[in-house]
């Protein structure tokens, strides 16, 4: 059996090698295309779910500061708010828009006054999923004594209390 | 020598240039994500604080509804604030009562009132959270809130500092 041998000339071992190079070449860039394909898929999740956390931060943030503002405005004139005034509308200019605001309120008589609670839910109207939805809860006692109404978190000082309250503001030690 | 040198596969420029900024957006992604979960966290928390300090002050309101009823029926300031304070333990499950028939979350608050003259110091504890409110009995049946301050208590040790002796 007579065998065959190619003969390779420098000219064609050089254009061989050429071939193979581009080969390889196309072959890396392949790979890494695929590698890269799923390396942004994996991080471009990452980011998204990232963005979809912030702003659920933001929201949640916004409707607690939202439902805060209400629920001080509600105590402020809880009876007005009870006949039908709405809070929670008056913050909109400081860059907490589209929240929608629901108060119910419920009254109870007791002995010497009245007692208002309001249930406050804020919802942001971009939130379809109603999980960044927050619920606050306040009470309000309105006494019908001449004198009594006035507790609220930090009291405003009118000009007859002013040197009363200021020397009761540290309690007795007695 | 030269032969086996060159069928080794060799990581080219591209490769190198890829597989960094793939590295460099991972890492940014993780930060990324991490600062967003404690964002997030954050304002859990806000959240949280905003409706303690309002149950706080809901049953303080509730409480100072009973004292108003207990002031009705007293003769002077300073027998209502005894009044209170002797029917205190009552006081204080009546309020709790309401709280939750309100629809607020009283599974941890706890009240005391204290007389002190005419004055009933009402203390209001929800998980390391105070309601101090100082409420003045008038004899005309009035009452004034001297004070109203929510505080946060201090959970952590306090490391004790050196003196300045040996």
């Amino acid at each position: 059996m007579a065998r065959e041998f190619e003969i390779v000339t420098p000219t064609k071992f050089k254009e061989d090698r050429h071939s193979w190079a581009n080969t390889a070449f196309l072959i890396e860039t392949l790979v890494l295309l695929a590698f890269l394909a799923a390396s942004i898929a994996i991080i471009a999740q990452l980011f998204a779910y990232s963005v979809s956390t912030a702003k659920g931060a933001k929201d949640l943030s916004n409707a607690a500061i939202v439902a805060q503002n209400a629920a001080e405005e509600f105590s402020s004139n809880p009876a007005a708010v009870s006949a039908g005034t709405k809070v929670g509308q008056g913050v909109a200019a400081y860059g907490t828009e589209n929240y929608n605001v629901q108060v119910e309120i419920s009254e109870k008589s007791e002995t010497n006054g009245t007692l208002f609670t309001a249930l406050i839910t804020v919802t942001p109207r971009n939130d379809e999923s109603g999980k960044n939805e927050y619920k606050l809860t306040t009470t309000r006692y309105l006494s019908n004594g001449a004198s009594a109404n006035a507790p609220t978190p930090e009291p405003e000082k009118s000009d007859d209390e002013d040197d009363n309250s200021e020397n009761s503001e540290g309690g007795e030690s007695e | 020598m030269a032969t086996r040198s060159e069928t080794n596969v060799r990581i080219g420029p591209i490769s190198l240039i890829t597989l960094v900024s793939v590295i460099i957006l991972a890492v940014l992604a993780v930060l990324c994500l991490a600062t967003t979960r404690a964002n997030y966290t954050m304002a859990e928390r806000q959240t949280e604080a905003t409706e303690q300090a309002y149950i706080l002050d809901s049953v303080g309101q509730i409480a100072v509804a009973k004292i108003d009823a207990a002031l009705q029926t007293s003769t002077t300031g300073t027998t209502a604030a005894e009044q209170v304070q002797s029917d205190a333990a009552n006081l204080s499950s009546a309020i709790i009562d309401e709280a939750t028939q309100a629809g607020i979350d009283t599974s941890k608050v706890a009240t005391t009132f204290e007389a002190n003259g005419s004055n009933v110091n009402l203390t209001v504890t929800d998980e390391g959270r105070t309601l101090s409110a100082l409420i003045s009995l008038h004899d005309d049946h009035t009452y004034t809130i001297a004070s109203w301050k929510t505080t946060t208590d201090w959970t952590e040790e306090q490391d004790t500092l050196w003196g300045g002796g040996a």
